[in-house]
This record gives structure tokens, C-alpha cells and sequence, in this order.
């Protein structure tokens, strides 16, 4: 019996816009539909499908991560968790696809950082606040609410919470 | 130090001397806070730099190590290796004083810079001469592109992870 080479092509790649992921798995040729068919099952299978499988366990992996750098920097980090899509998942003849992302306007500064920067009003921020917090502004705003022409926000530390999850993926899928 | 950091400030050397004289290109050791000012090294006077003031100084490219994986491989308990290391490339449009400008007139348009940083790296993609301490290389790849300039009004930022395969004898 002729030995045959099947070739898989496996592409997973970073979105930004929300922040997220899409994986692609293609068998292009196969020596017979079946075949193909069947290799796709099990990338299904071992990729989206089984219960505890690695598109799960790297999204399991980056809340992980996050939750660490909200703990390290004090930021609630719940939000942009639960502002999780799920995973989205389509198979055609060919192929499977699945992307997956965070949608909360936050996730992408957090993963990659912000610098320092400045909001202004337009034209004034209005902060309603705690005058036990923050003295210095009660002072000059005694009715805890604050006007001000724009504040100084210091910027986020990178986090990578996303992209070092795909790049353990990428690993995992190279070894499997 | 990591040998793989400083191995890519190198390979961008010749990126940053073809920049214009009045909108240079300054490489960054984001690890170690180290900046080279064309080929002279300049130590960053406060690690907590802020950077709106250096982006108005010239455009930055900034590389920092981030993580290795080890499989053991063979009888002789070699290992595998997989290094990643994060690139960044930073620039604040020419109206904020920075050195961004997409007709060229008075800046470097980001497209271009982002191009010839891509194309320095790649340019070396199989046996790439970043090991040491018995790490050698047989190929780079990049990763995780992400054009973040959107986000921000006047910044121009893109960041990948240069991911080196090899293979570390111990």
C-alpha cells in the first residue's frame, strides 16, 4: 500500500478589534473525502469539541493571567471576563474556523498597556466622589462633585494576557 | 541580558542609521531600560521613562524577552527550545511633535518603518545567530501582529512577538 502524506494547515492569529482570536484548520488535499472528513473530526474534536479542550484550557489560561495582573495592579478585571463572546465555530467541506474575543473596551489596553496620557473635557469631566478618598479635592470641591478642565491619567502596564495564551496554543498544537 | 534581545537591537542597526538625521529611529531594551541613540548606548536617565517625551524626541522600536519553553529531546537530556520576544514599535503623528507623517514631508510614514523593521527580522528567519550559552537557532517566525493604532488618536503603535525555534544543549 502507497504511503500518502496528508498536509494540515493551522493558522491562529491575534485580533485586536475586539480583542481575540481566530483559529483556522484547513485539510486542502486528502487522498479521499473520508479521510479528509475524519482528520477533521479530531482537530474538532481535540481543538473545540471534547470537554477540557485547548481552545477551552488557553481561554482558561488567559482569565488566569489577567486575574493575576488585576490582583498585582488592583484592577477589577471581572468585567472584561465576563465580557467573553464564547466561542464561535463553523465547519465547511474543507475547513474549520473558531474565533473567540473579549469585548469590553478595556481588554485591549490592558493586554498591551497604555502610556501615560491626558483626558480633557469637553469641556469639563464631571467626577461625582468619596471626600474621604480623596481630600485634596475636597478641599476644592466641597460638594463631592468635582469639575475639572481634564485629569492626568498615568498609563496600564502590559499584560499579554491574550497573546501569551495563543502562543502556548500555538505550542500545544505543534506537539500534538 | 539575553542574548536574543540584543541580537535583534543588532539586526535593526541598519533600519536606524537609514533613517533621516531629523527623524531618527531609537532601539530600545525594554528589559533593561537601555536605549541606543543611533549606534551610541545611551542608559535611560529614569527607567520609568515617559515616553510622550521620547516620542517627540524620534520614533522607537523596543524589544523585550518574554518567555521560554523547554521539551526534553533525545538520550542526552537536550532540550528543545521555543523563545519569544516582544517587539514594539512606537510614533506620535508629526502635528504632535512627534515623527510620523504619511506624505514623508515630516516624518517617516509609519507604514514604511513597520515594513523594513518586519523585513530586517525575517530577512534572517532560518538559522538566525541569536543563541548563547548553548542555545542555537534553526528558524524565527513572527507572531501575533497587532496594529494598535486605533486606539490611540495622535500614537501610532505595532506590536509582534518574534517567536525563535531551536535547540539548547546543556
Amino acid at each position: 500500500m502507497a504511503e500518502t502524506t496528508v498536509s494540515i494547515e493551522f493558522d491562529l492569529s491575534l485580533t485586536t478589534d475586539p480583542l481575540g482570536a481566530t483559529l483556522d484548520i484547513a485539510v486542502p488535499d486528502a487522498p479521499g473525502e473520508e479521510t479528509r472528513q475524519a482528520l477533521l473530526d479530531s482537530a474538532e474534536q481535540t481543538m473545540v469539541g471534547a470537554q477540557d479542550n485547548l481552545v477551552f484550557q488557553s481561554i482558561q489560561r488567559a482569565h488566569r493571567q489577567l486575574e493575576r495582573y488585576g490582583t498585582r495592579n488592583d484592577y477589577d478585571t471581572d468585567p472584561i471576563e465576563e465580557s467573553f463572546s464564547g466561542v464561535d465555530y463553523s465547519r465547511d467541506r474543507t475547513s474549520i474556523h473558531a474565533e473567540w474575543s473579549w469585548s469590553h473596551e478595556t481588554a485591549g489596553y490592558m493586554e498591551f498597556g497604555t502610556s501615560d496620557h491626558t483626558i480633557q473635557g469637553q469641556p469639563l469631566l464631571v467626577f461625582d466622589f468619596d471626600a474621604g478618598d480623596y481630600p485634596g479635592l475636597a478641599e476644592m470641591f466641597p460638594g463631592e462633585t468635582a469639575f475639572l478642565r481634564e485629569v492626568e491619567v498615568s498609563g496600564l502596564p502590559e499584560s499579554r494576557f491574550v497573546r501569551n495564551s495563543l502562543n502556548t496554543l500555538r505550542r500545544e498544537v505543534g506537539q500534538s | 541580558m539575553t542574548s536574543e534581545v540584543d541580537w535583534l537591537l543588532d539586526e535593526l542597526a541598519a533600519v536606524a542609521s537609514a533613517q533621516p538625521a531629523d527623524h531618527p529611529l531609537y532601539r530600545v531594551d525594554r528589559d533593561n531600560a537601555l536605549t541606543y541613540e543611533s549606534d551610541a548606548l545611551v542608559a535611560n536617565a529614569s527607567p520609568t521613562r515617559s515616553r510622550s517625551v521620547e516620542l517627540s524626541d524620534a520614533n522607537v522600536v523596543s524589544v523585550s524577552y518574554q518567555e521560554q519553553d523547554n521539551t526534553a529531546i533525545g538520550t542526552e537530556f537536550d532540550y528543545e527550545i521555543e523563545r519569544i520576544v516582544s517587539v514594539r514599535i512606537e510614533g506620535v503623528h508629526e502635528s504632535e511633535f512627534g515623527h510620523v507623517d504619511k506624505t514623508g514631508a515630516a516624518g517617516v510614514p509609519f507604514e514604511t518603518l513597520v515594513n523594513d523593521i518586519r523585513d530586517a527580522i525575517l530577512a534572517e528567519r532560518t538559522f538566525p545567530a541569536a543563541g548563547a550559552n548553548g542555545r542555537s537557532y534553526t528558524e524565527l517566525l513572527t507572531a501575533n501582529e497587532a496594529r494598535v493604532s486605533s486606539e490611540h488618536t495622535d500614537e501610532y503603535r505595532h506590536d509582534f512577538d518574534v517567536v525563535f525555534g531551536g535547540f539548547e544543549t546543556l
